[in-house]
């Protein structure tokens, strides 16, 4: 079997509705498609990594489909709180041996969110519309342990609303006559994303014209203090002269973050990972960073209840 | 397994797109050091002796010690100036019979997979290869690091061997020869050679275990075992239900309420028109 590439959703700012297309939530989790072959289940990534030894669990799928040739499409997901969690699902992912895999079975368990079927036997079902393959799904796969089958709403706006009241990541919008694609070649898969909230540890800035202008930032990962991106919107220009004076008090010679990716044009000053703030943003981006943070508010909590 | 690097194989005229995969792993167990006290993971930090202080990265630069406590600086442009292709290839040079290498030039093994536009180029290399029953010697530039190597065919995929520069390799001219000195009788000759002929075997790696690692590893996991490190298996499949069924609730709730104040405004509306009409 070839590789398939994920069909993805197209960002959308507003949330619409139509009779055309069914609602979905949008779990947050890794894009995972699973083949099954003369009973060997095989799971790649959107960008096709091969992915089957992080999730044993999913070797479930050889016992419900013995002889049969199956491609699915799905979520992979984890809970915090009661709600799915992508930096869980990344711990999972980042497991790089078989003891430490065996162990986070335990403490991160995992759901796989199934929504789509792109292959029965010889047939490539990506041809027909997204009805009749939510159909042929919902008729080979009966969802049980940790496997689902995605649920569906006619109303966008009913859906996203409840979305937002639970503070989950948005919701994908499919038209119902729609053929597969790869990729982002098409008009048919739509996401609209609720912006959420994430306490951060502030663990350095950029200076312009000796006037801070953006913020480096950190979450707890797995017991270390993981850099998630840096934010620079959110703030007046007052308050970015007077938080100058403050991040100089905190200021150190050592890089407060685990790790560190690649080098910034700026100089970057380290601080005592000390000060909280509140950071809205879009959505996890893959590598574990927040997709268009802006600075919300400072909050009053130790820096290590920011934890995911 | 994890693409390392992207570039092409040059040969000749052609050129392949590959993608390259370390061929091996090292399997040895791992460990972190911990504060004794409190069981943290103990962090290395950079410090300078003269300053009495710690340093970070960007105080950091690159020395080469010329005589003791002597060193000249080369920085990043010094490197940049070396004249080096520094086109993402590997450069066949020539063919040759791979007895004619020792194994003692082999350093390290990569798998190198047909990239995109490259598959045809890809199997015609191996083809011929395979009919010649030659390997291929090749000049490689890795991260601006240039080294040798040998292009073989191992199950229809292309294995890639850094390969050691001839002075890298130590004369073994300084230890105690083998043949010189010792005499030896025939029968002794005779004996080892039996002796040799006995354990003759086909090599099969499944063989041979790494037996240390394996005790250790039960020892690892026999302590992990004790420790009940065995967290929540809790039903979190309940989750997925338990989210779906909150939401679908939420859904409702809120088309409910717009339906009643639909119906609210309609009753509203027609009020409104009764009164004008008695009004009128």
């Amino acid at each position: 079997m070839n590789l398939i590439i994920p069909m993805e959703p197209i960002l959308r700012e507003e949330i619409f509705d139509s009779s055309d297309f069914t609602y979905q939530l949008k779990w947050d989790g890794v894009r995972m498609l699973t083949y099954v072959s003369g009973g060997k289940v095989e799971l790649f990534n959107k960008r096709l990594h091969h992915r089957s030894d992080q999730y044993p669990e999913l070797q479930l799928f050889s016992s419900l489909f013995k002889k049969n040739k199956v491609i699915l499409d799905g979520e992979i997901i984890a809970f915090k709180d009661s709600k799915p969690n992508f930096p869980a699902v990344m711990r999972r992912d980042n497991a790089r041996n078989k003891q430490r895999i065996q162990l986070l079975m335990q403490e991160v368990p995992i759901n796989y969110i199934v929504f789509d079927l792109l292959w029965y036997e010889d047939e490539d079902l990506r041809v027909l519309s997204w009805e009749q393959r939510q159909q042929r799904l919902k008729e080979l796969l009966k969802p049980q342990a940790m496997i689902h089958i995605i649920e569906d709403f006619p109303s966008g706006s009913s859906l996203f609303n409840a979305v937002k009241k639970a503070e989950l990541e948005g919701v994908v919008a499919k038209r119902k006559a729609s053929r597969y694609q790869d990729g982002k070649k098409h008009r048919d898969w739509f996401k609209i994303k609720y912006r959420r909230r994430q306490a951060c540890v502030v663990g350095g800035y950029t200076l312009r014209n000796d006037v801070a202008n953006s913020l480096l930032l950190g979450v707890y990962h797995d017991g270390l203090l993981r850099y998630v991106g840096r934010a620079g919107s959110g703030l007046k220009v007052s308050e970015w002269q007077e938080l100058t004076t403050g991040l100089k008090l905190l200021q150190t010679n050592v890089a407060p973050f685990a790790s560190f990716p690649g080098r910034l044009k700026e100089t970057v000053f380290w601080l005592e990972p000390r000060l909280v703030i509140d950071v809205e943003f879009a959505e996890w981006t893959d590598d574990m960073h927040l997709r268009s943070p802006v600075i919300k508010d400072f909050l009053k909590i130790a820096p290590e209840e920011c934890q995911v | 397994m994890r693409t390392l690097w992207k570039g092409a194989v040059s040969f000749g005229l052609v050129n392949i797109p590959v993608k390259m995969y370390a061929a091996t792993e090292k399997k040895d167990i791992k460990f972190n050091y911990l504060h004794r006290e409190c069981m943290s993971p103990v962090e290395y930090h950079k410090f300078c002796p003269r300053c009495g202080r710690e340093i970070s990265s960007e105080e950091i630069v690159r020395g080469y010690e010329y005589q003791k406590g002597n060193y000249v600086v080369i920085n990043e442009e010094d490197l940049e100036r070396i004249p080096l292709n520094n086109t993402k290839t590997i450069d066949i040079l020539d063919f040759v019979d791979i007895s004619q290498v020792d194994p003692v030039f082999f350093d390290k093994s990569y798998y190198l997979e047909a990239a995109a536009g490259g598959e045809k180029a890809y199997a015609l290399l191996i083809e011929a290869m395979n009919k010649t029953g030659k390997v291929a010697i090749a000049r490689v530039i890795i991260r601006s690091k240039q080294s040798l190597a040998a292009l073989r065919v191992k199950d229809q995929v292309l294995l890639m061997e850094t390969i050691f520069y001839p002075d890298e390799i130590r004369s073994p001219a300084s230890l105690n020869p083998g043949l010189d000195g010792a005499k030896l009788h025939e029968n002794e000759i005779k004996m080892a050679v039996n002796l040799i002929e006995n354990l003759s075997v086909n090599f099969e790696p499944e063989k041979y275990h790494d037996e240390y690692r394996q005790a250790l590893r039960e020892l690892i996991d026999a302590k992990i075992v004790g420790k009940e490190v065995v967290a929540p298996t809790v039903a979190e499949t309940g989750k997925v239900v338990d989210l779906m069924e909150a939401l679908q609730a939420s859904v409702k709730l809120a088309e409910e309420n717009r339906q009643k104040s639909k119906s609210g405004e309609t009753k509203a509306s027609k009020k409104r028109t009764r009164k004008t009409k008695t009004g009128s």
